[in-house]
This record gives C-alpha cells, structure tokens and sequence, in this order.
C-alpha cells in the first residue's frame, strides 16, 4: 500500500485528506463531460468546472479556508476534474461568493497585452475592462481578439491611472482586480487578491516590504507611501501603497467613494482607512523585476517620482484637511515633554 | 551605579574648575559675529563643556543661554561662564527655547546647539563657516538610523517633508536637530516665532527660496543625552511628526495641493460625472 502511494509523482500532496478528496471530487464533475462531449464554448466563471469547484468547496469545506488551503483544493479539484473529462482544463477555479471582474489600463503595450489577457481569462472573471489610451500599435486588435474583454479606447494619452477610475465605473461586480498592461503576472498570482476581496477586505494591496532594500536605498516614493501610512495609523502597512498593481478593491468601496479619485491611488488609501474600509496586504508578488523601465521612470527625481509625490502630497492634505475638521490636531504640548524629558 | 538618594555625587571639581577659569575672561562681545543659541533646561551636567566648545567658534562670538524650567545649577554655570543668559522660571517647551535665544541674538549668523551634547567645536565651525561664505541655512547632513528596513519614524518624516518641498537632495537634514546655522536674513524671512516648530521653519524657508544646505554631518544621534524610554521619548516623537505635519500643512496651503509636483498630464475630466 505504502508502496503504491510512493509511486505517484503527487504522493506528497495526497497524504492530505481533503486534498484527496479534492481530487476525487473533480474527477466526478469532469467525468460526464466525456460522455457528453464537453459544454459549449462559455467564459471560465460560468464553466462547470467553476461552478462545480464552488459548489463542492460550499458543501464539504466550511468555514471558508485561508487562500493557501484552497489554491490546493482547486489544483487538486482541477487536476481531478482534468483527469475525468480526460481533456486538459484552462484556467484556475476561485472559491468566490461574488462577482469578480478586472480593469487593464494599457497604452501601447502589445508586446504584452496578450500575455496578460490570457492570464486573466484563467481566472472566474465575468469581464475584463481594458482602458487602451494613446496607443500606437496594434494594442486594440489583440485586446479585440479576447472574448471576455470590453474595450474601452481613448486616442489620446489619458495620464497615469485615470483608467483606473474610467474602468472601475464601468462594472458593477463585487471585487475589482486592477492590473497594468505592461507586466505580465500569472494567474496564480492574482488570484489572491480577488479571493482576499471577496472574502470581506476592501483594498487588498501587493505586500512589497519584502522586497524592499534598507532605509537608507529606498527612493523617495517608498518614503512617502512608509510616511502616508504612518500619518494614517497604519505603520503595519510599510510602504504598501494602492499606487502599486496589482491589487483588488471592492465593488461596496467603489460604489461608497467617488471614483475619481482612484485616479490619485494614495488619495484612494488615505480615504479608504479614514473611512474605515478594510485595507490589507495580501500577498507579494515581485512587480520590480518585470516593470518596464522607460525614460521618465528611472533614476532619482524622475518625472514619474515627482507625480507620485505629488499624489503623495494630495492624499496628505485630505487627511490633514480632515483632521483640522475634527479639531484633532496639535494636542500635545511642547511644555509638557520639555517637563517630562529634563525634570529632574 | 545606584546613588542612595540624599547623597549627593561630588562633581570632579578639580577638573571643572580649571577649565572654567580659563574661560573666565571670555564675555559675550559688543558686535558678535556669531551668536550660538543654547536652550537648556536641567543640564548642569554638561552646560559647561558645551559652552567651551560654543566659545571657539569664532572670534567675535557672543552664546546665549535659555535656562528654562531650571531647577539645577545651569543658570548659574552658564553665567560663571560668561554665557549671556535668558532665565524663565517656568519650562518653555520643547525648540520653544530656540525661538526665545534668536529674538535675543544680536550676531549675524545664529547657530544652535543643544545644552546636552558634547561636541568637537571643529564640527560646528562648519556650520558657521557655511553661513559666513552665502548659504541662508545651514544644515546637520545625518540622517539618522537608516541602515533598516523600517526607519525610525522621526527620520521616516524628516525625509519625507524634503521631498514634498521638492528638496529630496537634503535626504533626512532637518531643522529638527542640531547643529544647523543661519543668517540673519533667514530669521527675519521665517520669523524667529516659527523656529520652535522647526519643520514649519524648514518649510517656510524653502518656500521663500532661501539658500538651504546640508553642509556637514555630526552623528548626533550618539552624543544624545541616554533618557529612558519612559521619560517622554514616545511623545517627543508624537510632536516631532506633529511638526511635520504642520509644516506640510502650512506648505500645501501655500502652494497648491499637490505641493507643486507635475499631475503628468493627467486628463482627470474624461472620468465623467
């Protein structure tokens, strides 16, 4: 017995229980599609594979599972599922109670733009906005060639994140995952922050403080995404900051906030958290390494730093604006520490 | 070493008083070039030698002490010393002491020093020299604790006011700590009230397009007086971001809410209504 569970190349996962019964489970809800000959063509959420997935996980797992239990469950179900429908599956299933749709702010990124679209389509997404803006190439036709995809198109260079607040009025679903077309992030890596959304955070972030070097090689961005935070009571946060992608937002956070000032990601922060919104960061995926360096954003006191100082500035003003409102500036007297640092 | 209380430690007189002695002629002169500013409260432990070291930094120099809230000898130290001192009764608070010593100063470059750090008067001869050859505020380059992830948050603000005001070149300089100098005109542009908040300070002289510069680096963090942890350190730190704040808030108001960094062109018209 020993031996034959040794033999297969997944034994390890399957001393796991529930990742057993996972796997049984998929083979169930795969096997009639051999027989019937496989669904029509439909988009991956409405799938029976995500269907199926969801409707097992309801049944036999409560209370829901933290992400890294159920990315195991889906591999194995998903594997299952494969392995019945003797067809090989396309797409990662999510343990959702919601809707979930993405926004892709793009300009002129063709090189990349498929590859991001095919990673977002393995994902239980009901649609995909992507705002293409001032683009030169061929970025529309490819974004036109995906099912899923609503395009929505400016000719002229919107600026940085305006799409974010375009695309984000654009769907009424549950969970937003907004995304930048230059970087190609797998499927795996997403799937995180929708999970984290839909399971009752507001602004799930990309936790980037590991990546960070020390203090004193940190540019001047970090210092203030670290500074905002820290102005807002939020210390645990470090330098995480909206301004990053990817990240998730909730349909009740973007339907609660005016949207326009997604355009201004550290504004967005600063409000969600004075507003009481949950904010968190979820999981940490490496955005250093694939962003495209181009003139403007390399180098110290480049003009893409400056804006992001800028937005920086603008957030702190809302939050020192709101704090003269509540008269809760300025209570501590300079007496009192000059006292309680040199009496004797 | 534990001192049972009632007994008082015998300072090392010997020592003490030779060297005040020494100093015993030097006077505070008629035109004073420079002006070193020392608020002091409860520091009889190193007033002294603070006030040698004040004394060598230029020849025509004049050193005002602000004995604050002193229940010690310092007042007295200072005196002996030929330190001109300004005595209040009551605690002035924290940098207030900084604000009352530069309305008082009569030199033209006003350099500031803490009554609690023993240092090397050939560091501060640098502030004064930067002062004397054009720069309008001369600043102490350390920056502080910087070699971790997460910096202290003190250093966290100091840097990150520099970038707001566009300054991102200063790194973690500050008004905030000592030593730092500046000339008379700069005074007068800030207004000495607004040296005890020395941040605000730090923002109104960028805004007005005063000549500041980090000139020389005096790790004061390890000359600091060692205080417990208890003894106000947490709330030192709460008024210090306080500061920042304020200095931000006075420095948005007075340029535009994005403190004059470029939108990048942004059309923020096209989200809609």
């Amino acid at each position: 017995m020993k031996i034959k569970q040794r033999r297969d190349g997944s034994s390890k996962a399957n001393k796991n229980p529930w990742v057993r019964r996972a796997l049984k489970a998929g083979w169930r809800a795969g096997s009639p599609e051999r027989t019937d000959g496989g669904e029509p063509e439909s988009h991956f959420y409405a799938s029976r594979l995500q269907r199926s997935f969801v409707e097992w996980m309801n049944v036999s797992m409560l209370p829901r599972p933290e992400y890294s239990a159920m990315k195991r469950m889906a591999g194995a179900f998903a594997q299952g599922y494969a392995q019945g429908a003797a067809c090989p599956v396309h797409g990662i299933p999510l343990l959702l109670k919601g809707s979930a749709a993405a926004v892709v702010c793009a300009s002129s990124e063709e090189d990349n733009l498929h590859a991001m679209l095919n990673e977002l389509e393995k994902l239980p997404l009901q649609e995909v906005i992507v705002v293409l803006n001032g683009c030169r190439d061929n970025s529309y036709a490819i974004t036109r060639s995906h099912l899923l995809v609503t395009v929505v198109y400016y000719p002229d260079l919107l600026g940085h994140d305006v799409g974010r607040s375009i695309g984000a009025r654009m769907t009424g679903v549950d969970t937003i995952l907004f995304c930048d077309g230059d970087m190609v992030i797998p499927a795996e890596e997403l799937a995180p922050f929708i999970y984290a959304v839909d399971g009752g955070c507001d602004v799930a972030l990309n936790d980037l403080n590991g990546f960070l070097p020390l203090f004193v090689h940190q540019d001047e961005v970090t210092h203030c995404k670290s500074f905002l935070n820290m102005a807002l009571g939020r210390r645990d946060l470090g330098a995480n900051s909206l301004t990053a992608v990817p990240h998730a937002l909730s349909g009740r956070l973007i339907r609660g906030m005016d949207v326009h000032h997604l355009t201004v990601p550290p504004k967005a922060q600063a409000l969600a958290v004075l507003e009481g919104y949950r904010v968190e960061a979820v999981h940490a995926v490496d955005v250093f390494a694939g962003n495209r360096r181009r003139d403007g954003n390399t180098g110290r006191g480049n003009a893409v730093a400056d804006m992001i100082i800028g937005d920086h500035a603008e957030a702190l003003e809302e939050v020192l604006k709101r704090r003269g409102q509540s008269g809760s500036a300025g209570r501590l007297s300079r007496k009192d520490i000059a006292l309680k640092r040199n009496a004797i | 070493m534990h001192k049972p209380s009632g007994r008082k430690r015998q300072p090392q007189r010997k020592r003490k008083r030779s060297s005040t002695v020494s100093l015993l002629g030097r006077r505070s002169c008629e035109h004073p070039v420079v002006s070193v500013i020392i608020p002091a409260m409860n520091e009889q432990k190193t007033i002294g030698h603070v006030i040698k070291g004040a004394w060598q930094v230029h020849e025509a120099c004049e050193v005002i002490v602000v004995a604050n809230g002193c229940t010690d000898r310092t007042a007295d130290i200072a005196e002996t010393m030929g330190a001109k001192v300004l005595r209040f009764e009551q605690a002035l608070g924290h940098d207030v002491g900084r604000a009352v010593g530069a309305e008082a100063a009569s030199g033209h470059v006003l350099l500031f020093i803490d009554a609690d750090m023993r240092m090397d008067y050939r560091h501060l001869r640098h502030f004064v020299d930067a002062v004397l050859s054009g720069t309008d505020i001369a600043l102490n380059r350390y920056r502080g604790p910087v070699h971790k992830r997460q910096a202290h948050p003190v250093v966290l603000a100091k840097h990150t006011l520099n970038s707001m005001l566009s300054r991102s070149d200063l790194l973690g300089a500050s008004l905030t700590a000592v030593p730092h100098a500046m000339n008379r005109r700069a005074v007068e542009v800030i207004g000495s009230e607004h040296l005890a908040t020395p941040p605000l300070a730090l923002a109104m002289a960028v805004h007005s397009g005063l000549k500041v510069a980090a000139v020389h680096e005096v790790p004061v963090g390890r000359m600091n007086r060692r205080r417990g942890k208890t003894s106000g350190q947490d709330l030192l730190q709460q008024v210090v971001i306080e500061d920042h704040l304020k200095a931000l808030d006075w420095y948005l108001s007075h340029t535009d809410p994005r403190g004059g960094h470029s939108d990048l062109g942004r059309d923020r018209d096209r989200v809609g209504r």
